[in-house]
């Protein structure tokens, strides 16, 4: 398309999404959830860019306000220059071809009274094809793509195992050649020797199919495998994004540090690190000062109690949210 | 060495289904030794949960069916045991902790009500006493401000600390065994290092033995000694955790390892991720032979229809394939 103007694929610019908690009768309003709190990142034709972070940190959040599954409090994300937040609900539904999103739990993100060959025809009917016999084709292709058979066709979800399942999932995502796919931890409710088969899958169509991906996963292992660039999020907030390099061979934020030594390996002569985070992620109502990340923080210095770090480019490509690396 | 602290004789576990009787174990046989850490290894369905509460006798019978086998457990035959006694010896002896912590505890008790429970249960304590130790419980397993925690709800709590509380709950009456089904799975890598650090320490202070179930390679290298590879609910490999990581002899093993990525670019660029072909079966497609065989890269003709033996070598390793070791 039209990259040869150097624009990015995506552009999220200070990304917001505050949720408010139900006020209670004669009680004040609460403060808002900061779910996702001005995040901002660009997303290359063709590049595959890793969203990782603990649970609660909003990276699910975040990859449904980009897709304007939910409404925004406040940003602006552009898809080939276009501001998706102006654009009117039927622009809105037209573009979706473009910007598709595979789901973490296959069994609950397809209709279980509806046969396979029913759910691959479906974003076809939606976007104008109105031709059964037509639509019935290109699922059959569309199931051969993935790596199941015609035989799964007449199939019921309940039939097809968890593997099986969120290949029909991403078959779904890639019927009318998006550009651009958000796959929210695809592979982490698989078993382990399935998740290579989808990884590997990916990848492939990756290839074919010229996609982009916007990657979610709280597996640093696989995000390393598959990422061209990595975003560490915490709390709301983007703490580290850089190339895969960087990332994985000189983290430079705490948090990225302790996510990395946290990871049980299987090779040998891995010297074991102590845990040297404690606590939780704290949840993000809380009003606290300074860094999010300064109380479980193991090089916190006095500014990191008071004033909020913003994302600085330390080295080219290499951003960081921290004081004592700026 | 002291004889075993649990020691399984050919269990064999089956269900009552629609689809007729299924057999989810298959006879299979290991020991925990006294002081160690045990991994029990394999992807979902292939029968280490069913083994994990068959020990306790955890299981709803019928549909469940313990066919045959014997649990030893310091001298008796678990198997052969009655419902009180077998309740004597749950939470007090061998205790065991759950994947989700939010499911297994009780959402309309308070933390300390549920904690309070076990040791009344299994001790002389009275109800104050129960709570203050609750307490102690709680700040050994690193709960910050444990007294105050033990009034609150199960939904007050993060994933993180209610696994804490099952910790503490399991570890209550200082147990010989502890049972962990897949203990960190449901939370995030900062909080499982913290909570395999946890066990570790709590394991060297009490002596008590580990049956750790997990299907995360990682973290069996992280804490265990010995490990069990299962699957289709048999035994396919035994033996000590580096060996066996470091030269898997079961094909399934090896592919098992082969598909976790490694970091720090220990992957070949570029290069696809080992996987292994096809799916777990279910419990009613058995295949013939070995029930790897289907998915096996190594299969040869014999490995559709003879079931392969179980092979020891003399460093406590075993493991059923007709293969010649060193021919992966």
């Amino acid at each position: 398309m039209n990259t040869e103007n150097g624009q990015p694929l995506l552009e999220v610019r200070n990304l917001k999404k505050h949720f408010l908690t139900q006020k209670k009768l004669f009680e004040e309003q609460a403060p808002p959830v900061r779910a996702v709190d001005g995040i901002s990142f660009t997303l290359q034709a063709g590049e595959t860019l890793g969203l990782v972070g603990e649970s609660g940190c909003g990276k699910s959040t975040a990859a449904r306000t980009l897709l304007r599954l939910t409404e925004p409090t406040s940003g602006q994300v552009n898809f080939f220059g276009t501001n998706l937040f102006g654009l009117k609900e039927a622009q809105m539904r037209s573009l979706r071809k473009e910007m598709q999103i595979i789901f973490q739990d296959p069994y609950s993100s397809v209709n279980p009274a509806r046969r396979v060959g029913h759910i691959l025809q479906e974003p076809f009917e939606i976007h104008g094809c109105q031709n059964k016999k037509e639509n019935a084709e290109k699922a059959t292709q569309l199931l051969e793509h993935v790596g199941l058979t015609s035989g799964h066709f007449n199939q019921y979800p309940h039939e097809l195992s968890g593997g099986q399942l969120q290949r029909v999932g991403i078959a779904r995502a890639i019927a009318l050649n998006p550009k651009l796919v958000v796959a929210d931890e695809p592979v982490s409710a698989l078993d382990v020797s399935i998740q290579a088969q989808i990884i590997n899958l990916l990848l492939d169509l990756k290839e074919k199919q010229d996609i982009s991906y916007l990657f979610i996963s709280h597996d640093m292992r696989v995000v390393e495998y598959f990422c061209d660039r990595v975003a560490v999020m915490y709390l709301g907030k983007i703490v580290e994004l850089a190339d895969n390099k960087q990332i994985f061979n000189s983290p430079q934020h705490p948090y990225t540090t302790a996510l990395l030594n946290a990871i049980p390996s299987v090779e040998s002569g891995r010297i074991k690190q102590k845990a040297f985070i404690k606590g939780d992620i704290p949840d993000s109502t809380s009003t606290q000062r300074g860094c999010a990340f300064h109380n479980r923080c193991p090089i916190k210095e006095k500014q990191c109690e008071e004033e909020i770090p913003t994302l600085k480019e330390i080295t080219p490509g290499h951003h960081v949210a921290c004081f004592l690396k700026h | 060495m002291s004889s075993p602290e649990l020691n399984i004789q050919n269990l064999k576990v089956s269900f009552d289904t629609p689809k007729g009787k299924l057999t989810a174990v298959n006879g299979i046989s290991f020991h925990l030794n006294q002081g160690e850490t045990l991994a029990l290894v394999g992807e979902s369905g292939c029968g280490k949960t069913v083994t994990a509460l068959s020990i306790l006798r955890l299981l709803p019978e019928p549909p469940a069916e313990i066919s045959s086998g014997k649990i030893f457990f310091s001298g008796q035959n678990l198997l052969s045991l009655n419902a009180k006694a077998i309740q004597d010896l749950r939470g007090r002896s061998i205790s065991m902790i759950f994947q989700d912590p939010m499911t297994s505890l009780n959402p309309v008790l308070t933390i300390g009500e549920q904690m309070a429970e076990t040791l009344l249960r299994h001790t002389t304590m009275n109800r104050q006493e129960a709570l203050q130790k609750s307490a102690d419980l709680l700040s050994r397993v690193e709960l910050p401000s444990a007294k105050e925690k033990l009034t609150y709800y199960p939904h007050q709590l993060s994933g993180g600390m209610r696994q804490r509380v099952m910790i503490a709950m399991a570890l209550a009456c200082a147990p010989r065994v502890l049972i962990a089904d897949e203990p960190t799975t449901a939370l995030d890598v900062l909080i499982q290092a913290q909570i395999l650090e946890l066990l570790e320490n709590l394991k060297k202070e009490n002596g008590m033995s580990i049956l750790i179930i997990t299907h995360d390679l990682g973290v069996v290298a992280e804490i265990a000694q010995r490990v069990l590879v299962m699957y289709a609910g048999e035994i396919v490999e035994s033996g000590p955790v580096r060996a066996l990581l470091d030269n898997p002899l079961h094909p399934y093993t090896k592919g098992l390892i082969a598909s976790v990525p490694k970091l720090r670019g220990l992957n070949k660029k570029g290069s696809r991720l080992e996987e292994i072909p096809g799916n777990v079966p279910s419990l009613d497609q058995r295949p013939s032979g070995c029930a790897f065989h289907p998915r096996c890269a190594w299969a040869i003709e014999k490995c559709k229809t003879q079931k392969p033996q179980l092979r020891k070598t003399d460093n406590q390793r075993q493991w059923s394939c007709h293969l010649e070791p060193g021919s992966l």
